[in-house]
């Protein structure tokens, strides 16, 4: 059908309009996009983690709710533990049934330790003092006394045990971590009298995990994290007592600045980073 | 390098490949988000909401070759939700003094010279910036995407019929704007009956209802 007048003139002015429009840097929009896109997989990656929790979460509810089932479970995993553990099943009368005022969730691993006189820890404690309790997966991190000497940039590998006489607050550990990985090393490195850095280094079957954590001497609360721009993208400054760390991505190049310049220079020279020419 | 391939490339979780295809529809789709918004800072955003939505929903791409219109239509959606979101921020300044309404109109007469045409397209992007935008993302599929009235009802997620009362009230609102911006450029009522058979004598909506 023949288009009108009207119809003729739209098509025209906003084929102009169009022709007139300033399309915005492509390098830069996908930089944008970049950060956005690493997010949102790591938030596909982390759904089916949920799901899996979720449906455990339901299987157990379920299972506390079911008598039956409840001492089917009871039965069956206390007579598997009792095979298991004969030794210690003696400081247990009856190690199948649980008595009634038990106050531990029953099919529980704890329940069942305790059933049985185990010390199991709970899950969330067992990643955080596998390093102290299990020396022989953190080969790398001899425990007591013999941690390594420092090297040329005065890095030194250490123990959390160690860590426990070097630092004056508890260090921060994931209490989740991949099933395969394992803490491998701990370093830490004193840079200045006011700034001490430590790393902990996790391995898995394929993949790896770098925790940094830097200790602002005693002038912890002086630490601020704050956003700002550097040219079109935003950045990341966290300025302790040490010094200050900026963090960018530009054209989808992450960079990070580190000095102990005061911030608004470091501002000033993380404003000025540009193509040598 | 084929569309085809990049999609299924993209889908197999390539990041080059999404970023050709980024790169190579960056430019139209941005001038759909802005056609459609008419706030630059907003089209950028609304270009980003709409890749992210893609890179979701590469999966439920049947036609890989159909990207560029799957994209556009997730741009004009993008952009009409944004623009809800945000309702006052978007230029309806000059629409308050040039709405019209309420004028009943009969077309537009063909203009004679360029300048006069020139002087009607400006005024029609003027009028263009002061539509819903609802009717400006249907509008803007039409015009500018040449789509057809079934693929923006498909591109849009609503029936054909919708579509063409969109477009039939976007173009009668066109109209009405530019009879109050000026009047000497539209056609009162009654003018078809005095003037049988003249250029552009339908009216307006009779293309696309």
């Amino acid at each position: 059908m023949k288009p009108t007048i009207l119809e003729e003139l739209v098509q025209e002015a906003l084929a102009k309009e169009a022709h007139d429009t300033v399309v915005p840097d492509v390098d830069q929009a996908w930089a944008r996009l970049a950060v956005r896109l690493s997010q949102e997989e790591r938030r596909r990656y982390r759904w089916p983690q949920m799901g899996i929790l979720v449906a455990g979460l339901a299987a157990g509810l379920l299972c506390s709710l079911l008598p039956p089932v409840q001492y089917a479970q009871q039965y069956l995993l206390g007579g598997i533990s009792a095979f298991y553990q004969p030794l210690k099943a003696e400081s247990t009368a009856n190690p199948i049934i649980t008595p009634p005022d038990a106050k531990t969730e029953p099919g529980s691993d704890s329940s069942l330790a305790s059933r049985n006189g185990a010390q199991t820890p709970a899950a969330g404690q067992l990643q955080t003092q596998l390093p102290e309790e299990t020396p022989s997966q953190a080969p790398a991190a001899p425990s007591g006394d013999a941690s390594q000497a420092a090297g040329p940039s005065g890095e030194q590998v250490v123990t959390l045990a160690d860590l426990k006489s070097i630092v004056p607050y508890p260090i921060p550990l994931p209490s989740y971590l991949p099933s395969d990985m394992k803490l491998e090393r701990i370093t830490y490195r004193k840079v200045d009298p006011s700034l001490a850095v430590l790393t902990l280094y996790y391995r898995g079957a394929e993949h790896s995990l770098t925790i940094k954590q830097s200790v602002p001497g005693d002038d912890a609360a002086a630490a601020k994290v704050k956003r700002t721009r550097i040219g079109n993208s935003d950045a990341t400054v966290l300025a302790q007592k040490g010094g200050v760390t900026i963090m960018w991505l530009k054209n989808s190049l992450k960079i990070e600045l580190h000095t102990n310049l005061g911030e608004k220079e470091a501002l000033q020279i993380a404003q000025s980073v540009a193509p040598a020419s | 390098m084929e569309v085809t391939d990049m999609v299924k490339r993209s889908r197999a979780g390539d990041h080059k490949a999404f970023r050709v295809l980024f790169e190579t529809y960056y430019p139209e789709a941005y001038r759909t988000a802005y056609l459609i918004v008419r706030d630059s800072q907003l089209a950028e955003d609304v270009v980003q909401e709409a890749f992210i939505k893609v890179f979701r929903r590469l999966e439920t791409l049947k036609e890989p070759a159909k990207f560029s219109g799957w994209l556009h239509s997730i741009v004009s959606y993008c952009a009409v939700d944004m623009l809800n979101a945000r309702q006052n921020c978007v230029l309806m300044a000059d629409d308050s003094a040039a709405t019209g309404d309420g004028v009943l109109t009969a077309g537009i007469p063909s203009p004679e010279t360029e300048t006069e045409r020139a002087e009607l397209r400006c005024l029609i992007a003027k009028a263009l910036a002061g539509l819903e935008p609802i009717h400006r993302q249907v509008i803007v599929l039409r015009f500018f995407r040449e789509m057809n009235e079934q693929e923006i009802a498909q591109a849009i997620g609503c029936p054909v019929g919708t579509v063409k009362s969109r477009l039939h009230r976007a173009l009668k609102a066109i109209e009405r704007k530019l009879y109050a911006l000026r009047p000497s450029t539209v056609r009162g009522e009654g003018y078809e009956a005095n003037h049988p058979g003249g250029a552009g004598t339908r009216s307006a909506g009779q293309g696309s209802p």
